[in-house]
């Protein structure tokens, strides 16, 4: 092959990082579309929020692939310091609160030996209950690799 | 070759690789999905996406060549359009039904301790029993090469 047939290949086998921008969710717009996954099929790694602001309502959140596959196991209090960081499980196991550091997956998910999901193309969906909003500026990153030539993940609009 | 060519080469060499077998019929069992072939390899996940529904009862089961079961055996395959299997990689872990999101590896490979197994060379070979395969089904193999010249190729 040459160097750039190497490459592509080397691109399209990679781990990738996809990066949702800091911003503040609301309750009314629930659910929200984080992720969108189209093309083929992916392999996630892990889904991860970072806390840039600190959250001090008591909203709750919870995330779902597509329809009807959890993330997490319910809603959970999303309350947390600035500088945070939450590992969503990618299982029907409960979040585990925000900290400055923590495992990934997170321990109930390697509990429940889950270390990664396949996904079929479809949204992540994030879905708050009570009646606050996210009061704080929240990003989120997908850690993920293709199955498929024509898979990708996008921030979805 | 020069230097920037070799640092490329050595990754291209080392990394894990994903082979993906078209989305297609199944129209014949036994199916060869993909050739183990040059050397051997280390399989982390194989993984199937049903893009249309399996609607009939039919049952699959996957192994390396006529020997080694990949899954403990036959089990119904019907799924619903868009969905994922990952296959447990052991003959003591059962297949779990397809889902849209689906844990990889399987709860049941990993509750058994299988999180990835070696192969020599051979084929991936798709069996099926009861009925047709109604459904359209692509496959992922996901590996690394444990010989230089080792090779996973779609059949």
């Amino acid at each position: 092959m040459g160097m750039k047939a190497d490459l592509d290949a080397i691109w399209l086998s990679k781990r990738t990082k996809t990066w949702r921008t800091p911003a503040l969710y609301l309750v009314a717009d629930t659910p929200i579309d984080l992720f969108t996954i189209a093309g083929g099929p992916v392999k996630i790694h892990a889904l991860t929020a970072y806390l840039e602001a600190a959250i001090t309502t008591a909203v709750t959140w919870h995330f779902i692939l597509g329809a009807a596959t959890l993330l997490d196991a319910a809603l959970f209090a999303a309350i947390g310091n600035a500088d945070e960081t939450v590992a969503v499980p990618l299982a029907n196991v409960a979040l585990i609160a925000p900290a400055l550091g923590g495992p990934s997956p997170s321990i109930l998910a390697t509990a429940a030996e889950v270390y990664g999901i396949l996904a079929a193309p479809d949204v992540i969906t994030l879905n708050l209950g009570g009646a606050a909003d996210i009061d704080g500026l929240t990003s989120f990153c997908l850690e993920w690799e293709r199955l498929s030539p024509a898979a990708s993940v996008v921030p979805s609009p | 070759m020069g230097a920037m060519d070799n640092v490329v080469g050595e990754i291209l060499e080392q990394r894990r690789i994903k082979t993906f077998r078209a989305v297609q019929a199944i129209v014949a069992s036994p199916t060869p999905l993909f050739t183990v072939a040059g050397g051997s390899v280390k399989i982390f996940s194989l993984s199937a996406w049903i893009v249309d529904a399996i609607t009939t009862a039919v049952t699959w089961h996957i192994m390396l060549d006529a020997a080694v079961a990949l899954d403990t055996a036959l089990f119904a395959a019907l799924a619903a359009a868009n969905t994922m299997v990952a296959w447990p990689l052991d003959v003591g872990a059962a297949l779990i039904a397809s889902a849209q999101g689906s844990p990889t590896p399987s709860a049941l490979a990993s509750a058994a301790g299988v999180v990835g197994i070696t192969a020599a060379p051979c084929d991936l070979v798709l069996t099926y029993a009861i009925a047709a395969i109604d459904g359209t089904v692509g496959f992922t193999v996901e590996w690394e090469k444990l010989s230089p010249n080792s090779s996973i190729v779609p059949v």
